[in-house]
């Protein structure tokens, strides 16, 4: 109940955001539409499809958007439930569950219209299945061979990076013959059900690959830090908070390693089956990921929201033995407490580096401009949650120019045609607003341009990153003052 | 004595992930104010080599290697040699000297003599004539000394010179044999070259407070994985108790040494010197009782430390002629464990002095360091858990870690040359009042605290600020249970009542 008041509030009164507009936007294709959409983007097809399906239902917007994340997030919850009660000992599986279920991070997602939670679903149905052959190596792959299979598929065709999964799947299953804990029939039924899996998606890869996988609309990722992989794992655990908060949080890790010691210098009472799993589940998909990322960036903490339960269910475990702690009713309200605090920090705070108010920005524009203005924005794909709330007739446009319409990637950014677009404006509009929110890494010049060139006439800043600017384009006509409220 | 299992594969991994902490260290770059840069580099230096003897130590442990310790006991228990018994006392409680008596005197082998080698009278101790009669009453010698000298070791030196036995065993007034417990020793010497044997000292009474906790947990690691690698690389020494050892082997380097008041681990280093091997058994044999009082605990430590970092600085085992490499650096392992006081000193004050003074020994930032530091510290703690059965506690790591100070007095009385009496650790509960064992560590507690106020003054809650403060809570909860002890909270729990002699006297005697 708590969870759906604070998701239903949170799904109601938050803005639209980049990433929620561009799903809105795959979704809004016809359904062969989603494929190329997809498949010129990085991700996999099942939650666009899903999504184009729900909203052919419910409706085009992003509330109804919101709520199938939503679902998929309770969904998720029952299932890790289920893997709890099975594999944990009673008071661990109470506090973990609560921890889980409120985690910040988790609950950003379960209302975000993206893809996360249906990851995280499918990870867990597949953990579940999995851990249940492995407890049962006799009788699992009769009985739950086949369910793990369809879980797997579907982890598969919802984000590449369930590979993770498998592979840690697969090495804690080699581990297992090797210590003959498990027969090597088994670990090869498991390695032929992954190649199945493998057998499946080939066709989309090899659809995907032929539009140009990764080449058109993948972000730019840089090369991950110490500090990214470090600041990505206290993500997980209080949420995106301001750089202040996390850096803050970040540097009390030698008191997190006393922790660790204490727990693993201390009688451990409380039982984790299969603790070698979870270890491996919660900490090698960022070890590999961070390693590959210096051949080829792909290091983001959200990808690895599968790891989450994981990670949360070791750190329950290692605090519960530390504190000696049991599932009272305050302990779980402080956990509770604590998370919602952290999440509502992490929805409104002004410094919360994923607050994105475009609904703000695109009411005062609705206000403001004129049908002599001309509205541009940068990055070029922050056009579409824009779009979403602005109704003024104007024709949006971007910095660099983009045909979203046109098949292909986004233009490069150079002055000579930023120059040449602002001489062009001139030549019709009298004002110029620029919405800068997404730096592609050449928002400081754009902005340098044109406070150089044009008498600027105000600026504000919405949310963290996200910057309306205001310039006079010419002189021979009066313009309007300026009177929407700055935020 | 709990020896688990570690793979191979995890000691080198564990000997990777040690070298890559260290080079971090070794990038002179990451240094900001360069003198407390330097220092923590010693003590990182002395960080990674412990643990690479460690590793070291317990590498014949891991793997397939542990079934030899079973195989190698095949001597010919038909013949059995004479063995001379020695329970050494220094004016412990008759009753305690009793019940070894006794256990000793019953033990099973056919050929044993018993003797007490009662010190009560060289020590100036009340009971000594109790102890004579007691012995009288349960029919085994007496040995009592008229002439002091040597303190223990002179002591037995003395009761050697008297007896003749092939094989000699030594037992601390409290350690109750079992009967099992020649037999058993006996069995190591399957080979003619094996010197002595040593087994586990158990404590029957680890469980009465939190010392006896703290002081068994240490213990036990100690005779369990540390004690079975020694033994493993034919570097085991003698722990004062509890040891069987040939005569021949004991007399052949003039008995225990005299000059050092760790005479067993002077005497361990010559034997093997002189082409001697030794043998470790992780089997408890013996049974004694732990200091039960902080101030008992507090001297016996001292009494070690001293001696350790004696033998340290005036014969060092590198340079001793006659050891193999092995065994070199596996004494100086030992010796090595009492400069831990001076290093957790530097580990201690180098936050509280950014805290202070806002001047910091690296520039680097801290989830730099983090990420060379924390797989190094867990997977040792892995190892060390997993080799340990998970017995290391930690409580005996805030026995071990808070023993800083009584280990710096023990450096500096070795440094000045200050002579330091061989001091019996009572056998029975003292009362007093030992919060003054932790003045060190409740100081620290009060200058961290004044120095969060000046740093949080100076630059607020910056990121330097966080980590430092991070780090002297992590010493002060390491230092909690220590100073929780020294405050008497857990007797209060247990409703002990505590007694009223001041200690500030004693702990001033004990440093002179």
């Amino acid at each position: 109940m708590v969870l759906g008041f604070v998701s239903g509030w949170t799904i109601f009164t938050q803005s639209i955001r980049l990433d929620e507009s561009q799903s809105l936007w795959a979704a809004s294709h016809t359904f062969g539409g989603v494929l190329k959409f997809i498949a010129l983007d990085v991700h996999t097809p099942l939650y666009p499809i899903m999504l184009h399906l729900w909203l052919t239902i419910f409706g085009y917007n992003i509330i109804a958007a919101r709520i199938l994340s939503l679902v998929f997030l309770l969904f998720s919850l029952v299932v890790l439930w289920l893997i709890l009660s099975e594999n944990v000992e009673r008071r661990l599986m109470i506090i973990s569950f609560v921890a889980v279920t409120f985690s910040p991070f988790l609950v950003w997602y379960g209302n975000e219209a993206r893809m996360y939670t249906l990851f995280m679903f499918f990870t867990l149905l597949n953990a579940l299945f999995y851990l249940r052959m492995v407890s049962n190596p006799t009788e699992g792959w009769r009985k739950w061979g086949g369910w793990y299979l369809a879980a797997g598929v579907g982890g598969v065709f919802t984000h590449y990076f369930f590979w993770l999964m498998l592979g840690i799947e697969l090495a804690y299953g080699l581990w297992r013959g090797i210590s003959k804990k498990v027969d090597w029939r088994w670990v090869r039924n498991l390695a032929l059900s992954q190649a199945g899996m493998l057998a499946l998606l080939s066709p989309w890869i090899i659809f995907a690959v032929r539009q140009g996988l990764f080449e058109n609309m993948a972000p730019s990722l840089t090369r991950p830090s110490l500090y990214g992989l470090m600041a990505g794992w206290v993500d997980y655990f209080i949420g995106y908070q301001s750089t202040q908060v996390t850096g803050t949080v970040l540097s009390l890790w030698p008191v997190a390693v006393l922790g660790v010691i204490l727990f693993l210098t201390s009688r451990v009472k409380t039982k984790i089956k299969h603790v070698g799993f979870w270890l491996m589940w919660a900490i090698l998909p960022w070890f590999v990921t961070f390693v590959v990322s210096f051949w080829r960036p792909v290091f983001l903490p959200r990808y690895l929201v599968f790891t989450l339960p994981a990670i949360l269910v070791i750190t329950s475990w290692v605090v519960i033995e530390v504190f000696r702690l049991r599932g009272r009713v305050w302990v779980l309200a402080t956990i509770m407490i604590v998370m919602l605090g952290l999440f509502w920090r992490e929805s409104n705070s002004e410094t919360s580096p994923v607050v994105e108010n475009y609904n703000q920005v695109a009411l005062a524009l609705n206000k403001e401009v004129r049908l002599t203005d001309k509205v541009v924005v940068s990055s070029p794909f922050t056009i579409i949650p824009l779009e979403y709330q602005f109704y003024r007739p104007n024709r949006i446009e971007t910095i660099p120019a983009w045909n979203r319409y046109f098949p292909g990637p986004i233009p490069s950014f150079s002055m000579e045609k930023l120059a040449s677009q602002v001489d062009d404006y001139k030549k019709t509009y009298t004002r110029l607003f620029v919405l800068l929110s997404y730096d592609q890494g050449y928002e400081a010049q754009i902005q340098d341009y044109l406070d150089h060139n044009l008498e600027r006439l105000d600026q504000r800043d919405y949310s963290e990153n996200m910057r309306l600017l205001v310039y006079r384009l010419r002189y021979d006509i009066d313009v309007p003052q300026l009177t929407a409220k700055k935020p | 004595m709990a020896v688990g299992k570690v793979e191979r594969s995890w000691l080198v991994a564990a000997m990777a992930v040690s070298l890559i902490y260290f080079s971090w260290w070794l990038n002179w770059d990451n240094g900001d104010n360069k003198i407390m840069y330097g220092l923590l580099f010693g003590a990182e230096v002395y960080h990674v080599l412990s643990s690479v003897l460690f590793w070291a130590t317990i590498w014949p442990l891991a793997s397939g290697k542990r079934k030899q310790l079973v195989l190698r006991r095949a001597m010919n228990l038909g013949q059995q040699p004479s063995i001379d018994v020695f329970i050494t006392v220094a004016g412990e409680p008759v009753e305690v000297v009793e019940k070894t008596v006794r256990a000793a005197r019953d033990m099973d082998y056919g050929n044993h003599k018993v003797f007490i080698l009662n010190d009560g009278y060289v020590a100036k101790k009340d009971n000594w004539q109790d102890i004579r009669e007691m012995a009288r009453r349960e029919g085994v010698g007496c040995i009592t000394r008229l002439i002091s000298g040597g303190a223990k070791a002179g002591n037995v030196n003395n009761g050697l010179r008297l007896t003749s036995g092939e094989y000699v065993t030594i037992l601390d007034a409290d350690m109750v044999p079992q009967k099992k417990y020649l037999k058993t020793l006996l069995s190591y010497f399957d080979r003619p070259k094996v010197g002595f044997v040593q087994s586990p000292q158990f404590y029957q009474n680890w469980g009465e407070n939190e010392v006896t906790k703290g002081a068994w947990q240490q213990q036990e690691f100690f005779f369990g994985p540390i004690m079975a690698g020694k033994g493993e690389l034919n570097s085991a020494f003698i722990c004062g108790t509890n040891f069987l050892i040939k005569r021949q082997a004991l007399v052949g380097v003039g008995g225990l040494n005299e000059t050092n008041i760790a005479e067993d681990f002077v005497t361990s280093v010559k034997v093997h010197q002189a082409g001697w091997t030794s043998r470790y058994t992780t089997e408890v044999l013996a049974k004694g009782l732990a200091p039960e009082d902080l101030m008992s605990y507090y001297k016996q430590q001292l009494r070690w430390a001293r001696g350790s970092l004696e033998v340290l600085f005036s014969q060092n085992p590198l340079f001793q002629i006659g050891l193999s490499w092995g065994q070199k650096w596996q004494y100086i392992f030992s010796a090595l464990y009492y400069l831990n006081g001076l290093i957790v000193l530097v580990d201690i004050v180098v936050p509280l002095f950014f805290l202070m003074t806002g001047i910091s020994p690296v520039k680097t930032s801290s989830s730099n360091f983090a990420f060379y530091f924390i797989p190094y510290m867990l997977l040792t703690f892995l190892i060390i858990n997993s080799i340990s059965r998970g017995r290391l506690t930690f409580r005996a790591i805030s026995f071990s870690y808070s023993s800083w100070w009584l280990q710096i007095v023990a450096l500096i009385s070795v440094v000045t040359g200050k002579k330091m009496a061989f001091m019996v650790t009572p056998k029975t509960k003292q009362n007093g009042n030992y919060t003054a064992l932790a003045y060190p560590h409740m100081a620290y507690v009060g200058l961290s605290a004044i120095g969060f106020l000046v740093a949080m003054y100076r630059e607020g809650l910056s990121a330097g600020v966080v980590t430092n403060m991070a780090w002297v809570s992590f010493n002060i909860i390491i230092f909690g249970p220590f100073i929780k002890t020294a405050l008497g909270l857990n007797q209060r729990a247990e409703g002990v009542l505590r007694g009223q002699t001041p200690a500030v006297a004693e702990v001033k005697n004990i440093n002179g």
